[in-house]
């Protein structure tokens, strides 16, 4: 088999260990780290596509997320000797104060990572003001704000208004996501979008930074 | 106030499964599950049923004296309850999902949730049990809770929660109305002769929480 393909089958199958071996191979055979890394990124997004299609649980697209990490950890050192910039963007992602449901922003954060972007993960229970104050500090791309009670999400709408207030709206892309949401609460707070799980959520992150 | 413990439930594999999948692989219907999936499912499912305490707590109150008047009106006596599964599981679960091993915190947060679920259901079976001489000849709801049946969650919740003793059970309410431990359900059930029998029966067709994990569309 080809490194591609093992690294679809390490990654497919959540074999944390071969992630890391071939991972490490890869250092020691001098292989493009970009055409490794590549690789590893096609098959996340592959288990991605079998989660959304009905073939994967979320236990087995966990796995592969947490073997996409083990291999990337090995792959940091020589990043940051390189110098190399795969980032996609930084995102802050959070859950809105007065909200400790953690779980969904947490997968949410896990396959952003794997997908290649920056990720400022601020918990659970944050105040509207941190958001924006690290997105700032940061120079952030997109806020992702989680709420899973109908009265906590009016904090979603509370971070839109600050920002409007701040004048700085237009620089950030604000994606909400929590099971109250809808279609219609998006467009009632002017927020730029939601998904119905952390697969799609990556996917409209990596479309609305394309736009 | 009567208290519900001792509660021996059984949960079932179908549904944890159901909680892990997406909404196309619940509408495949026949989705299925690796063997080292189902194995992980059965040993942690065994784990967890070790670490919940099921419990709830319940009162009957005169149904004209609860509001909002449209959810109470057409019922003469109404039960409010809660119950929960305790805080064990669920800090197991966050325990695993903050050490990074998502998969295991995944699939305990299912179970924690059926679990609450199935307590729920048989919090409910005892009530009526209890109540079999007052509901004889009368009309009962399904179980309905604040944040559906266009019960407004943050009063729903208010008015339970003031009204039933949830520290006999370890359940508290947050200044955002949200119950600790997470893995609990507050609910009501109006007995009448001429009660609205639809109320409590889950419309989840034509509701617009659409990522709702106990969604059950028509179309699963």
């Amino acid at each position: 088999m080809s490194f591609a393909e093992n690294c679809k089958e390490a990654i497919l199958n959540g074999n944390i260990e071969l992630a890391e071996k071939l991972a490490n191979q890869a250092i020691e055979e001098n292989i493009d780290i970009n055409i490794a890394i590549d690789a590893f990124s096609l098959a996340i997004r592959k288990a991605g596509d079998l989660f959304e299609e009905g073939d994967f649980f979320l236990p087995e697209l966990m796995r592969s997320a947490e073997a996409m990490k083990g291999a990337m950890t090995v792959f940091e050192p020589k990043i940051m000797e390189d110098k190399v910039d795969r980032s996609l963007g930084k995102v802050i992602i959070g859950t809105i104060e007065g909200d400790i449901h953690d779980i969904g922003k947490t997968l949410v954060a896990a396959l952003m990572s794997a997908e290649g972007f920056e990720v400022f993960d601020l918990g659970a229970d944050v105040p509207v003001g941190k958001f924006i104050d690290k997105a700032e500090e940061v120079g952030a791309k997109i806020i992702c704000i989680s709420a899973l009670l109908t009265t906590t999400m009016v904090g979603q709408k509370k971070l839109i208004d600050q920002l409007k207030e701040r004048n700085i709206r237009d620089k950030f892309k604000v994606l909400i996501g929590g099971a109250p949401v809808s279609k219609k609460w998006v467009e009632e707070i002017g927020a730029d979008g939601s998904a119905e799980n952390a697969v799609s959520a990556v996917k409209l992150a990596r479309k609305l930074l394309e736009e | 106030m009567k208290l519900i413990d001792n509660i021996q439930i059984e949960l079932d594999e179908k549904e944890i499964l159901r909680l892990l999948s997406s909404r196309k692989g619940n509408q495949r219907k026949l989705q299925k599950a690796s063997n080292l999936l189902l194995e992980q499912i059965r040993e942690t499912t065994i784990e967890s049923l070790e670490i919940i305490h099921p419990k709830g707590v319940y009162d009957v109150f005169e149904s004209i004296s609860l509001k909002p008047v449209f959810l109470f009106k057409k019922s003469e006596r109404t039960v409010l309850a809660v119950c929960t599964i305790g805080k064990e599981l669920e800090e197991r679960g966050s325990h695993f999902i903050s050490k990074g091993e998502l998969a295991k915190g995944v699939i305990i947060d299912s179970i924690a949730s059926h679990a609450a679920e199935k307590t729920a259901e048989y919090v409910n079976k005892i009530i009526l049990e209890n109540l079999k001489d007052e509901i004889t000849e009368k009309l009962f709801t399904s179980r309905f809770s604040p944040g559906y049946c266009q019960w407004e969650l943050d009063k729903g919740q208010e008015m339970i929660f003031n009204l039933v003793d949830t520290k006999k059970i370890g359940v508290s309410l947050s200044d955002s109305k949200m119950m600790h431990p997470i893995k609990s359900v507050s609910f009501a059930i109006n007995i009448g002769k001429e009660i609205d029998q639809e109320l409590g029966e889950r419309g989840c067709e034509t509701c617009d929480m659409v990522n709702c994990a106990y969604r059950r569309a028509k179309d699963y």
